[in-house]
């Protein structure tokens, strides 16, 4: 800690510690906190306790007094929690009777206080904090703290309760840590047998035999609410620092775990599948016995079908677990998919051995799946438990993969009406979910994640859905973005994927269909959202698939491209961003395009996309759009083969002199992205390294002259010294860095003087009037390696490089804004 | 008995930030989803995991609605639905949906421009997420599905801010997101039905302050900067970059007008012709007068107010800008500060709230000497103001739209607990109803009256109407029908009809009750007594004398059962249908008082 913050330290101290004063705002506290948490993880707390009495009186000082502001009280308590986490210095609060006052019986703290939410979310805060040692084991059981913290668990904000529930957890996981010197090691089933030996109950301390006491109680209680509590701590206490405590505690709660689930789960399945799910997460399946299983098992065969969608997307998503247990969370997870694909198909469905046939299962999804909400919802849990397995690694998630491209594509198939039903059930179901859009949204998530396991079969099915959904005018803005991603994802599978050979004469087939005719049409859709989901599709495509000939000559040909160029002029500036962009990607394709024969190709209309982009940025009134056209032009610049040499030189001082006087801060950054890129263009071409090769001999030395001397003509300093003072960081930050990386060249030229310098370092407000008292010119080679060399580039890095921010965050900062607000008279606080 | 739940993560007992789950009728409703700009970690968004519990808040949520673009309001949302990944609908108005990526925008750069600020959204995570806006008109009824529908009301405050009804089959919330019950510059005063909802959530900001009259905060306004301009000095408004920013220049603006003046006011980056762009489109949520005036003269077109160039604040001479961020955090705002900072001639207007750390705080909390980057020291010598212009309704503009509104019961968010506390008392004293104020975390449950609807059969409803005398709509009518529960509906139909369609047997109930009456005369006489005096008191009344001597009122039967020891008094029984259970109770009543003596035989 800086000597200066020690200095101003017991004036906010006194002025936290006095009653009086009000603290106009929670957020200050909270930072203090934050720095105090930072400092002592570098400092220790006794150190830091040593260079500042002032934190110990004020401690003493706000717990012997009534009426303090439960917001400070709340911060004392934290603050003292995490000093006290320090053993010695506890020991020094207890034998003061201080820790007693602040964390002993919370009547000390008066009722006024205790009501006070952020009171007892200090309290629970503080002791967890102090967690260190088992000093506060002891003090917690002799003050009766543990029974408070139960009784907070039911407390009615859910931050308190939560809390409570979560300190309770890491009390005893951290007691039953230190009742043991075992650590979890290699996990291997022999030890952590001998540590449950060793840890018999009987030699468990008051505090844990106290908690393990009460999660038994609340484990037979006939309240729901009480075993739902206990479950959760259950739960909880697998997530602590010490996850092997619930290896321990097993033994003891095993019986009513069982009683539990032989009894009715009506509000307890999904806490005790939570508990089940997080206890098998934090241990490889050998080391859990196999009863814990065998629980599991008869968990997912009796909570009612909702639920055991849960468990059973649980039970999946585990890296290891018996296999038996796998295929039936597969079975339960897939049943009702099945019965979709049982009462759509005209033949019995060849995957029906993951349909279970009891007869209870099948009514319960007939009954659910015939009224509408109950539908809607289950489709919807499950499409979202599968997308999220889908997510996951492929090797642990082994799932019937056609069974559910089937089903999904059917599903998303009833939501649009092209399923033609041929029972009465499937009337119904269709009637449910026609229009549907959370349905579909689900839907196409999934759809958009299993392209990879698709024949041509499902291929062609897929395809003709996408098809369906993007070319009716009825589908949702976000249903159509899905589709469209879902669509990229199994067009790139057809082309790149094992089977292309097999597989992309059908794409081809398909786009070659009206595809293309329904994109033009969307292209000019009344929401602007679906115009720019198809213009972002659009680019995405022609970028990630500029080398598919057939794809190239397609999208040359197809005039699709003229009509993206029409919508530059889109009312709606997302749109015009997006049809740039677009443009930009389609760029790359061009080689292909200037071999075409046809009239429409681009590549007559090449040529005009620069000046198109160039008024874009001289005249759009929008940001959006200018960021898109400069971003497009420095990618190009980038990708050099995209413009001719000639192009650079007509267009590069146009673009940097535009660029850099955009009032937006983004267009300026890359606008300053694309003058390094020209300097990276340009210095590859001379040999020159950007990157600092030292060059001692007369040649290099010429070289770099010739090189800067380009860099001047075409503009590039004026700009990195126009950008270098703007009042945009970032800006400033990336000139900073380019001038820094072209001073290590010019370095490296000979008869570097500095002559006409007079010795002063410009800074912001002065550089324009330095500049013509040095007489100095941005177009002069030698100039510009004077203004380099005179420049303390690396130290304005340093300060940008830490900005604004080091100000507002600082620790200093913070406590002047604690006396400030102490010393201003108008204390009310305000809003927009 | 049903309840309405609301559990705010934001905005309960504070104006931090605004984010309220409300549970109706098995519906989640996320009201707003603000960013709190106090922070610059996690901690300036809601933790939704708290509602959650570990699901999927697409799941969990059916909808999230936000009242207007101030991003204590809106903030967080693209967080929400593109790091979270909240998936479902969205709904604002249009002005909002047009504005919240131009506020998002402004912030995200004030991000970028700090160091150390992790886990924020990018500029394709704000298009994405305003591509699941679903844009809503005022006093348009959104049916969200098949139960839960919202409609948006004018709330004023600033262009696009919205009051919401939230209505899940009878139960109903009203939310009034941030509101302002009297017109401004540009801006009408917030405007909504006599819906009598469930409960009507209401912000508080000023929940115990009656405000001066906003013409005094301008007329000082404008007296700070002309008295800063005659003095040769410059005027720094820091500002964001839509909002309050247009008041002022159309305050200045008339101003300069009126008075002849001729120092230059600018609006740096732009902002002047996005923010005409934006009024233009949506010159129908503007107040009266400038919708009236926009034919001849578009207020938002400044003859005064000229785009910035930085090289213009060196220029000499008095002038007056206009720049973002509003808080002095970076940017343009900063660096002119910076440059004028130093003269005492010079003025910083700061029109709204400054978050701790900022150069904006430190200022306004008197601080002079203030640390730049390399250890620098700023002085600053320049006048300091404060003048807030924030748009909301003191504490009679909330009584006043609850009175407007007559809700069953009111909730408080956005204000300070005390404040709170006040207004709750005076509520509650005032239109006796219950005022709820949960603090951040806590869950407010409201109990609702069930109202279940019920289909009536037509022939029920001729039948019981051809009966009576012509129904009076003001008064509630007594139906008697069957009840049938099937297929998830409910109808009331005729007993007659309930057995038709049930397919069961008809079982007649009758109840008897025997009632001793003083009278002398024979049996029949007295049953003839009893006949002429129901005639005489239910005249509407078919009433017969059967052949067996018994009286008939409708289904009611009376007789006399037997003679008792006693010659005069006599045993009446009466007996009588459900159906008739009014009626039959009526004449027990009757016969218990005794037969008038002047009822003929």
């Amino acid at each position: 800690m800086e000597s200066e913050y020690v200095e101003l330290l017991p004036r906010v101290f006194s002025l936290l510690g006095d009653a009086r004063q009000t603290v106009v705002d929670d957020t200050c506290l909270e930072k203090l906190l934050d720095c105090f948490r930072a400092i002592t993880e570098n400092e220790t707390e006794f150190y830091i306790l040593q260079r500042t009495p002032c934190l110990t009186n004020v401690i003493v000082n706000v717990s012997k007094q009534r009426d303090i502001n439960p917001s400070i009280l709340s911060f004392i308590m934290r603050l003292t929690g995490l000093f006290a986490a320090s053993e010695n210095y506890f020991i020094q609060l207890e034998d003061n009777g201080i820790m007693s006052s602040l964390f002993g019986n919370p009547t000390n703290l008066g009722t006024e206080a205790w009501e006070e939410a952020t009171v007892r979310s200090g309290w629970l805060l503080g002791i967890q904090n102090m967690l260190q040692h088992e000093a506060v084991i002891r003090f917690l059981y002799k003050y009766g703290c543990i029974d408070e913290i139960i009784q907070l668990q039911k407390d009615p904000s859910i931050f308190v309760a939560s809390t409570a529930s979560q300190l309770l957890a890491s009390i005893l996981s951290f007691s039953l840590q230190c009742s043991t010197h075992a650590t979890l090691g290699n996990s291997s089933k022999t030890q952590l047998t001998n540590k449950v030996t060793v840890l018999h109950s009987d030699d468990w301390s008051d505090c844990i035999c106290a908690i393990t006491g009460h999660i038994e109680d609340f484990l037979r209680s006939d309240i729901t609410s009480n075993v739902q509590q206990a479950l959760k701590l259950l739960s909880k206490v697998s997530g602590t620092m010490y996850p092997v405590a619930i290896i321990f505690l097993w033994p003891k709660i095993e019986e009513s775990i069982k009683l539990l689930l032989k009894g009715d789960l009506t509000g307890i399945g999904q806490p005790l599948a939570e508990l089940f799910l997080n206890v098998s997460r934090s241990f490889p399946s050998e080391v859990l016995e196999p009863t814990f299983w065998e629980l599991l098992c008869l968990l997912l065969r009796s909570m009612n079908q909702i639920e055991a969608l849960t468990l059973a997307s649980g039970i999946l998503k585990l890296k290891t677990c018996p296999q038996s247990l796998r295929m039936q969370a597969v079975t339960t997870l897939f049943q009702p998919l099945n019965y979709i694909i049982a009462v759509t198909s005209v033949q019995a469905p060849e995957d029906a051995v993951l349909l279970d046939e009891s007869s209870f299962c099948r009514v319960y999804i007939e009954n659910r799946l015939s009224r509408k909400s109950a539908c809607i919802n289950l489709l919807c849990q499950i499409l979202s438990y599968l997308w999220e397995l889908l997510q996951m690694p492929p090797q642990t998630t082994e799932l019937p993969f056609q069974v559910l491209m089937r089903s999904v594509i059917t599903i998303l198939q009833l939501c649009i009406g092209t399923a033609i039903p041929v029972t009465s059930t499937v009337v119904n179901i269709s009637r449910h979910l026609i229009g549907c859009i959370k349905v579909q949204r689900g839907g196409m998530d999934v759809l958009g994640a299993l392209p990879q396991w698709a024949g041509i079969e499902e291929v062609n099915s897929a395809l003709a859905l996408f098809h369906d959904y993007i070319s009716n005018p009825d589908t949702d803005c976000t249903v159509l973005k899905k589709s469209l991603q879902a669509l990229f994802c199994w067009m790139s599978h057809c082309i790149e994927g094992v089977n292309s050979h097999v597989l992309e004469p059908k794409l081809q087939e398909f786009l070659h269909g009206d595809f293309i005719s329904v994109m033009k049409k969307r292209l000019f859709d009344v929401h602007w959202e679906i115009r720019d989901s198809i213009l972002e599709f659009l680019g995405q495509m022609c970028f990630q698939f500029k080398g598919v000939e057939h794809f190239c000559q397609l999208i040359g040909s197809c005039g699709i491209p003229h009509l993206v160029l029409e919508l530059l002029s889109d009312p709606e500036s997302y749109v015009r961003a997006s049809a740039i962009t677009a443009l930009g990607k389609m760029n790359y394709l061009s080689p292909n395009w200037q071999m075409l024969p046809n009239e429409n190709s681009v590549s007559a209309m090449k040529g005009n996309i620069l000046s198109y982009l160039l008024d874009i940025l001289n005249k759009d009134t929008e940001g959006f759009p200018r960021r898109a056209a400069i971003k497009v032009l420095a990618d190009w610049l980038k990708n050099s083969h995209t413009l001719s040499s000639c192009e650079l030189e007509n267009f590069v001082p146009v673009i940097l002199k535009i660029g850099s006087n955009d009032l937006d801060w983004e267009v300026k950054v890359h606008t300053l992205g694309l003058a390094e890129a020209f300097i990276d263009h340009l210095a590859s071409n001379l040999s020159i390294s950007p990157y600092a090769v030292l060059m001692s001999n007369s040649t290099g030395s010429t070289q770099v002259k010739v090189f800067l001397q380009t860099l001047c003509e075409v503009g590039i300093f004026t700009t990195l010294f126009h950008a270098l003072w703007d009042c945009d960081r970032p800006v400033a930050q990336k000139a900073c860095e380019i001038l820094i990386k072209l001073k290590t060249i010019a370095s490296n030229a000979d008869n570097v003087e500095v002559l006409k310098s007079n010795g002063q370092k410009p800074n912001r407000e002065s550089f324009s009037d330095w500049l013509s008292y040095s007489n100095l010119n941005l177009q002069n080679v030698n100039d510009i390696m004077e203004i380099l060399i005179v420049l303390d580039l690396e130290i304005q890095h340093q300060h940008l490089v830490r900005s604004s921010d080091h100000i507002e965050s600082s620790f200093r900062s913070l406590l002047e804004d604690l006396l400030a607000a102490a010393d201003s008279e108008d204390g009310g606080a305000d809003c927009y | 008995m049903p309840e309405i739940k609301v559990t705010p993560l934001g905005a309960g007992q504070d104006v931090g930030r605004s984010c309220i789950l409300v549970s109706i009728g098995g519906k989640n409703v996320m009201l707003d989803c603000g960013m709190h700009m106090g922070y610059n970690d996690d901690r300036r968004f809601p933790d939704f995991s708290y509602i959650t519990q570990n699901g999927r808040l697409t799941e969990f949520l059916d909808c999230v609605i936000i009242s207007h673009f101030h991003l204590d309001h809106c903030g967080a949302l693209p967080y929400m639905s593109e790091m979270i990944g909240y998936d479902g609908p969205i709904y604002m108005t249009h002005p909002t949906k047009a504005i919240c990526p131009i506020l998002l925008e402004d912030y995200r750069k004030i991000t970028v421009d700090k160091k150390g600020e992790t886990n924020f959204f990018t500029s394709q995570m704000i298009k994405d997420c305003m591509k699941k806006v679903v844009a809503v008109h005022l006093h348009q009824t959104v049916q969200v599905d098949d139960e839960l529908e919202i409609k948006a009301y004018y709330a004023g405050h600033v262009l696009g801010a919205a009051m919401v009804l939230i209505r899940v089959g009878s139960e109903s919330v009203v939310y009034t997101g941030d509101y302002n019950m009297t017109p401004d510059r540009h801006l009408g005063a917030a405007w909504i039905d006599k819906c009598r909802p469930d409960l009507f959530i209401s912000e508080s900001t000023y929940a115990t302050t009656i405000r001066d009259s906003k013409r005094c905060r301008e007329r000082d306004f404008l007296k700070k900067v002309h008295d800063a301009i005659e003095r040769g000095g410059k005027v720094l408004i820091p500002v964001f970059a839509l909002g309050r920013a247009q008041e002022l220049c159309i305050l200045l603006e008339t101003f300069w007008e009126r008075m002849n003046l001729k120092a230059p006011i600018y609006f740096s980056t732009g902002l002047t012709e996005k923010a005409n762009h934006y009024y233009k489109l949506f010159i129908t949520w503007t107040n009266q007068k400038i919708r009236k005036t926009f034919v001849q003269r578009n207020m938002f077109e400044f003859k005064h107010i000229k785009a910035f160039d930085r090289t213009y604040a060196d220029n000499p001479g008095p002038m007056v800008v206009f720049a973002t961020p509003g808080m002095l955090h970076a940017g343009q705002s900063l660096q002119i500060f910076r440059k004028w900072a130093g003269n005492d001639k010079n003025m910083v207007i700061m029109p709204g709230y400054c978050v701790q750390g900022t150069v904006g705080h430190k200022i306004l909390s008197g601080q002079r000497k203030l640390e730049m980057e390399g250890r620098q020291t700023l002085e600053v010598k320049m006048q300091v103001e404060y003048m807030s212009f924030s748009a909301h309704a003191d504490a009679k503009g909330i009584m006043q739209l609850i009175r407007q509104v007559e809700p069953q019961n009111v909730l408080l968010v956005h204000g300070e607990a005390k404040k709170m506390g006040f207004l709750k008392e005076k509520i509650e004293q005032e239109f006796s109803i219950n005022c709820y104020m949960p603090a951040n975390g806590e869950t407010a449950s409201i109990v609702t009256n069930p109202n279940i609807p019920v289909d009536i059969s037509l022939g029920l409803l001729k039948g019981d109407s051809s009966l009576g005398p012509v129904p009076d709509s003001k008064k509630p009518k007594l139906m008697h029908g069957t009840l049938i529960i099937k297929d998830n509906s409910l109808r009331l139909v005729s007993p007659e009809q309930a057995v038709k369609e049930l397919g069961l047997s008809e079982h007649h109930l009758r109840y008897t009750c025997k009632v001793q009456i003083q009278d002398h005369h024979s049996e029949q006489d007295t049953l003839n007594r009893i006949y002429n005096h129901l005639k005489n008191i239910l005249k509407d009344y078919p009433i017969q004398h059967l052949p067996d001597g018994s009286v008939m009122v409708e289904s009611i039967l009376i007789k006399i059962s037997a003679m008792s020891d006693d010659q005069s008094t006599k045993d009446v029984l009466v007996s009588w249908t459900y159906q008739d259970e009014e009626l039959g109770s009526y004449l027990i009543t009757l016969l218990k008082k005794g037969l008038p003596q002047s009822i003929a035989l």
